[in-house]
């Protein structure tokens, strides 16, 4: 653990470090364009230049090494004068389009010019070397080579993440550009990331283009609702819209990185009709509108009268794998104390096993729902009935008279999805009496005695299980519309309904009293889901 | 490089600057050019009232009226959609939305522009924060409609309307556009332009205005 | 004046093995192959010889630095991308002498114990390919290459690699890339060549005048070596002069001869009567002198390094009084801003934008600030980059434009 001073302060720095991580680490802002945390280091942007004792030149201060009782300084006149030096030459070919860029507003040629330059240009616009403008990259990606500062990001990310290699420099001197071999789009699952990872305007994003300026947006910080890898993102929304997904770094999970089909859940999200209001199946058959207060107090009676009449056993809670650890625990709760039901299962096709099961070697799990290990942690799996199938079977058989379904569509679509949505509907189809919680509209809630709508994904605050069994929190990003409410505060009135003493007031009580009864979560705090996420101590 | 910002003390030039002559005569020639206006309005050689709206003043080159989007020179509009004025409006009046414009150089248009001029406060912070010289102010006062939809004016109506040409050009970067034209041709005449003072009733532009006639009967549109 | 490079360049036929072995040529390989490996390398380094690459870095000490018995194999590569403006010296050892230069390689491996080795030769120097491939062919066939050479147990093989056309290819770490497959861009160092360099392989890199020196040393001893040249300067050296001299070519000559008696005396003196203007010592890349910094230069590294400028790689321009100094430095800057391979910032935006400036002036459109801005340019540019390109452009900006920056000033007033 060599120890290094910087600007003065004595610093500790992990072995092998550089002097830009160590730095940083230590909350010392160091100007770089080229350096990436997860990324091979590179040195070609010379932002990160430091003065070291003993060192004639300015070393670069992601390619060296922090050694024992090395002297740093990163604020003398000789480093501000070389990084306005090489701001300087990375401005003189920029075209200065920002009006018109997407990156403008978290663009670091802007960040730092408004720290390191303030200077006036001193080349004649007729003197800038052009390069090509807008140039299709395939889904995700448009590629401006003017605005590039050459720093190499994308092309690392392709040749040492994705190991596809499609980016590389072509030219020489100042007419370097990056791009494709022929324009070849890229179709890369992961290609989004280059957009994330350029610090310029380069490269932007096919999806977010010109939808918004970045400045009108707000963030939350969520959990990737696509697959059961919990990669940490942020969402970015405005007036109760999501414009897009970014990455957020967790070295743990998903590192700095996303797939495309993550980034884009969002417009599954908002695709197709949502169910706005509660609705009750009438003595005609017909499902009509009714107010959440008769819907709950119908619901809860319904459920207490079969549970007395045919036994636990006859009334099934089907859950979801994609709904929250905090809206599952309370599912449990609700059905085994105040109803008496004892079966319990969530699988629509082997989730379980699938949680765990890769489906490339980056990212990607084959299970695309994002809590299925929570839902096993919760106990929701039945070892008597292992699935729907067996569900579907029983109810057949008579054996479960009534059920408490909540179902969400996958936000990451597979071909298989019609096929489980089907055998929901088909549970449906052989229960007496069913309770739908959905999101959104679909044919084969017409069945269902009882129709609640419930919040999705980045509508409300939870916790979801990933394949390692690290408990994350999501925040709530956007307010839905209509009288919808979230799944967590349905089953906490319907506890309360039911006679439960507790008064559930938010997600984060729900999560702390799981924290004291669920074993796999036992003693992990609110505070550590936020960050990084918290893996069970046991 | 980077430029220092000069200080001046205010106290001390006001006090460098003070001299017995300044002191004596400031307010005299003060009471001086009040009595001259007095003599002008009793004489009649001023007339302060205007029978408006037959009547109307010349407004000055810096007045924030109506606004104008202004041109390429294919007649598209010379904005680039990148939303400065929507960030630097304080009323929320400027709604945007952008597309792909074909030529890669331009890059991104306007498909939408709207301004809400019931909401509109007329700060002209729209004209200072456009980077392209592509939104200017007009003249142009009288903004009436029979429904609040007609309030919100379009890239059509902003760029171009009937009675625009009668305004002169209002708020604007630079006295002769520098980079962008005009999707219709203003009027041209010389104005005699009294900054500060009133305008001679002879002097005074005739605007047409329509007349409301209640006994009329109403067009259907 | 002694001759140990150019003995038998003049002789037509030399660049046959059965001549070159006639001349006395595999001599000096057969006493090396009897000899203990380190003993060559201590008989390198008490030759005094240096790497005639251009920075003129002691050769034994570069071989010292190679680790042993790591486990990995070591390379020697022989850097003949030789792509300097102004110099020529190398072209014409391998063009008439080749096996001069396979003799010289596979001393220097057998002293390294180095059994794969490669030529790195210039794009441009395709013709050159085709003796070169001959003279290796003939090696390998008789048996002075390949698994066993000169009937000892010690197995090389010699391979010919053509570049394409890059100038930073002569940088020995982009060598190393461009060899590996990859784009020519000079790594970061550390971790240096001699240990983490061809294949992350200890590595040599060597110029081809540096290896062609080494029979000589072998066959002749390294006292004698040492007794030719000044105190820290040994043996000879070939300046290739072009410019305004009456005899432009390679001339040999030994370390430390007076720079002016050079160019009267071998380089034939100036045409027309003229008067010399400046000398560009030791190719492009370096100071250039005025006339006046001349006098009493000898041309060896530690006086030329005196009188502000550089040995070099001995590119020898020679400028009379007709010359225009700012369209001189415009064909140089234009020339680095071509071969600058972009990779650091500094370098990739600076050549080209100096480049662009000086045009500009010479069109008479420039500015009177250009001239400071140049300056300005090469602070900027100076000392910022992975490898000397950018240093290369800032030398002769700087020293164009201040010794002689009324001419400058001249073109920018109109």
């Amino acid at each position: 653990m060599p120890k290094f001073t910087i600007n003065g302060i004595e610093v500790e720095a992990k072995e092998g470090q550089t002097i830009i991580q160590a730095a940083m680490a230590a909350g010392f802002d160091i100007p770089h364009y080229c350096y990436h945390p997860d990324l091979p280091i590179d040195g070609n942007c010379r932002m990160c230049l430091v003065e070291v004792e003993k060192m004639p030149k300015l070393p670069p201060s992601c390619t060296t090494v922090v050694t024992e009782g090395m002297v740093v300084r990163t604020n003398t006149d000789r480093v501000r004068q070389s990084v306005q030096g090489v701001l300087e030459f990375l401005l003189i070919n920029h075209p200065v389009d920002c009006p018109v860029c997407d990156q403008a507003g978290e663009c670091r040629l802007q960040d730092y010019y408004m720290v390191y330059g303030l200077h006036t240009s001193e080349i004649p616009l007729e003197m800038k070397v052009r390069k090509r403008k807008v140039i299709d990259l395939g889904p995700m990606v448009v590629l401006d080579q003017e605005r590039c500062v050459l720093c190499s990001r994308c092309i690392r990310f392709f040749d040492n993440v994705t190991h596809t290699g499609e980016m590389q420099f072509f030219g020489r001197g100042d007419h370097v550009a990056i791009g494709t071999f022929e324009d070849r789009p890229l179709d890369n699952p992961y290609s989004g990331n280059v957009v994330d990872i350029c610090p310029v305007g380069a490269l932007t994003s096919r999806d977010f283009r010109f939808k918004c300026r970045v400045w009108f947006l707000h963030s939350t910080d969520s959990v990737c609702g696509g697959c059961s890898t919990g990669c940490n993102m942020r969402i970015d929304h405005r007036d109760g819209t999501i414009f897009r997904l970014l990455p957020r770094r967790n070295v743990e999970v998903n590192r700095s990185w996303l797939c495309d089909e993550g980034r884009l859940t969002y417009h599954e999200l908002a695709a197709g009709d949502r169910i706005s209001r509660p609705m009750m199946r009438g003595r005609d058959g017909m499902q009509a509108p009714v107010t959440w207060k008769e819907a709950l107090a119908s619901v809860n009676s319904r459920l207490k009268e079969i549970g007395a009449a045919s036994g636990g056993n006859s009334i099934i809670g089907f859950a979801s794998p994609s709904a929250t650890n905090e809206a599952l625990y309370l599912f449990k709760r609700y059905l085994n104390e105040q109803v008496g039901a004892s079966q319990f299962e969530f699988r629509l096709d082997c989730e379980d096993r699938k949680a765990t099961e890769k489906e490339d070697d980056i990212l990607r799990h084959v299970d695309k729902h994002p809590n299925s290990m929570g839902a096993i942690n919760l106990g929701l799996a039945s070892q008597e009935l292992g699935g729907i199938n067996g569900a579907i079977e029983a109810a057949r058989a008579g054996r479960i008279k009534a059920g408490v379904i909540v179902y969400y569509k996958p936000l990451v679509r597979r071909p298989g999805d019609a096929e489980a949505e089907a055998r929901v509907a088909e549970l449906i189809g052989s229960l007496e009496y069913s309770v739908v919680l959905a999101a959104h509209k679909a044919e084969w809630q017409r069945e269902a005695s009882a129709l609640l709508p419930v919040t999705a994904w980045s509508e409300e605050s939870g916790t979801y299980t990933n394949y390692q069994g690290r408990v994350q929190l999501a925040g709530k990003a956007v307010e839905p519309g209509g009288d919808i409410l979230p799944l967590w505060e349905v089953l906490a009135s319907l506890l309360y309904e039911g006679g439960d003493s507790v008064l559930w007031l938010s997600p984060d009580d729900v999560f702390r009293s799981m924290a004291e009864n669920i074993p796999a979560y036992r003693g992990i705090a609110l505070e550590q889901t936020r960050m990084l996420g918290a893996l069970p101590t046991a | 490089m980077k430029k220092q910002a000069k200080i001046v003390n205010v106290a001390d030039r006001a006090k460098k600057e003070s001299s017995v002559v300044k002191e004596v005569l400031g307010p005299l020639v003060g009471m001086g050019l009040t009595f001259t206006r007095m003599v002008e309005n009793v004489t009649g050689k001023v007339d302060p009232t205007i029978s408006y709206p037959e009547e109307r003043r010349a407004y000055s080159d810096r007045y924030r009226g109506a606004h104008i989007l202004t041109a390429r020179e294919d007649g598209s509009p010379r904005c680039v959609a990148c939303y400065m004025c929507a960030t630097a409006c304080p009323a929320d009046c400027i709604y945007i939305e952008a597309g792909e414009h074909p030529d890669p150089l331009i890059e991104k248009f306007p498909t939408r522009f709207e301004i809400d001029m019931l909401r509109c406060v007329f700060c002209g912070f729209c004209v200072d924060a456009c980077p392209e010289e592509a939104i200017i102010m007009s003249r142009e006062t009288e903004i009436c409609a029979f429904t609040r939809e007609e309030t919100l004016w379009d890239i059509k109506t902003l760029m171009s309307r009937p009675e625009l040409p009668e305004f002169g050009l209002g708020y604007r970067p630079n006295e002769n556009l520098v980079e962008s034209r005009l999707a219709f041709v203003p009027k041209d005449k010389v104005k005699k332009r009294l900054a500060g003072r009133v305008t001679l009733k002879e002097d005074v532009e005739m605007i047409p205005h329509v007349t409301f006639d209640p006994t009329a009967p109403m067009e259907d549109k | 004046m002694n001759k140990i490079l150019l003995v038998n360049i003049e002789k037509p036929d030399q660049t046959t093995i059965a001549k070159y072995r006639e001349r006395g040529g595999y001599k000096a390989l057969e006493k090396a192959l009897a000899m203990e490996p380190a003993a060559i390398i201590d008989e390198v380094k008490t030759s005094g010889l240096r790497g005639r690459g251009g920075a003129g870095f002691p050769t034994g000490m570069k071989w010292g630095f190679v680790p042993r018995n790591t486990g990995k194999p070591t390379y020697l590569l022989c850097n003949a991308d030789e792509s300097e403006p102004g110099t020529f010296k190398d072209r014409i050892l391998m063009e008439r002498d080749p096996h001069l230069l396979i003799e010289g390689m596979a001393i220097a491996c057998f002293a390294l114990g180095c059994h794969l080795s490669y030529i790195y030769l210039r794009g441009e120097y395709e013709f050159i390919a085709h003796t070169l491939q001959r003279a290796l062919d003939e090696a390998y066939e008789a048996g002075i290459l390949g698994p066993s050479v000169m009937g000892k147990d010690f197995a090389l093989d010699l391979y010919l690699h053509l570049g394409q056309g890059a100038y930073i290819c002569g940088e020995e770490t982009s060598l190393i890339e461009s060899l590996e497959g990859y784009r020519g861009y000079p790594r970061i160092k550390p971790p240096f060549p001699a240990t983490h360099g061809f294949l992350a392989s200890p590595t040599v890199v060597n110029n081809v005048e540096t290896l062609c020196a080494l029979p000589w040393i072998i066959t002749n001893g390294a006292a004698a070596h040492a007794a030719i040249g000044t105190e820290k300067s040994k043996g000879t050296k070939l300046f290739s002069v072009s410019g305004h001299v009456n005899k432009p070519g390679v001339y040999e000559v030994d370390m430390g001869y007076p720079l002016l008696d050079f160019i009267n005396n071998e380089a034939g003196g100036i045409p027309n009567g003229r008067m010399l203007k400046a000398v560009i010592p030791g190719g492009s890349s370096v100071p250039v002198l005025t006339a006046a910094e001349c006098d009493g230069v000898l041309l060896d590294y530690e006086s030329l390094l005196k009188a502000g400028s550089m040995l070099g790689s001995g590119g020898m321009i020679v400028l009379d009084d007709s010359t225009k100094m700012p369209e001189v430095l415009s064909v140089i800057a234009d020339f680095y801003a071509h071969e600058s391979c972009g990779q650091c910032t500094p370098c990739r935006e600076g050549t080209g934008w100096a480049a662009k400036i000086l045009r500009n002036l010479i069109a008479g459109k420039g500015k009177r600030t250009d001239i400071d801005l140049l300056l300005k340019i090469a602070d900027m540019m100076e000392g910022k980059t992975i490898c000397p390109l950018a240093d290369a452009d800032v030398m002769p900006i700087r020293s164009f434009v201040t010794k002689f920056r009324s001419e400058f000033e001249a073109l920018s007033a109109n």
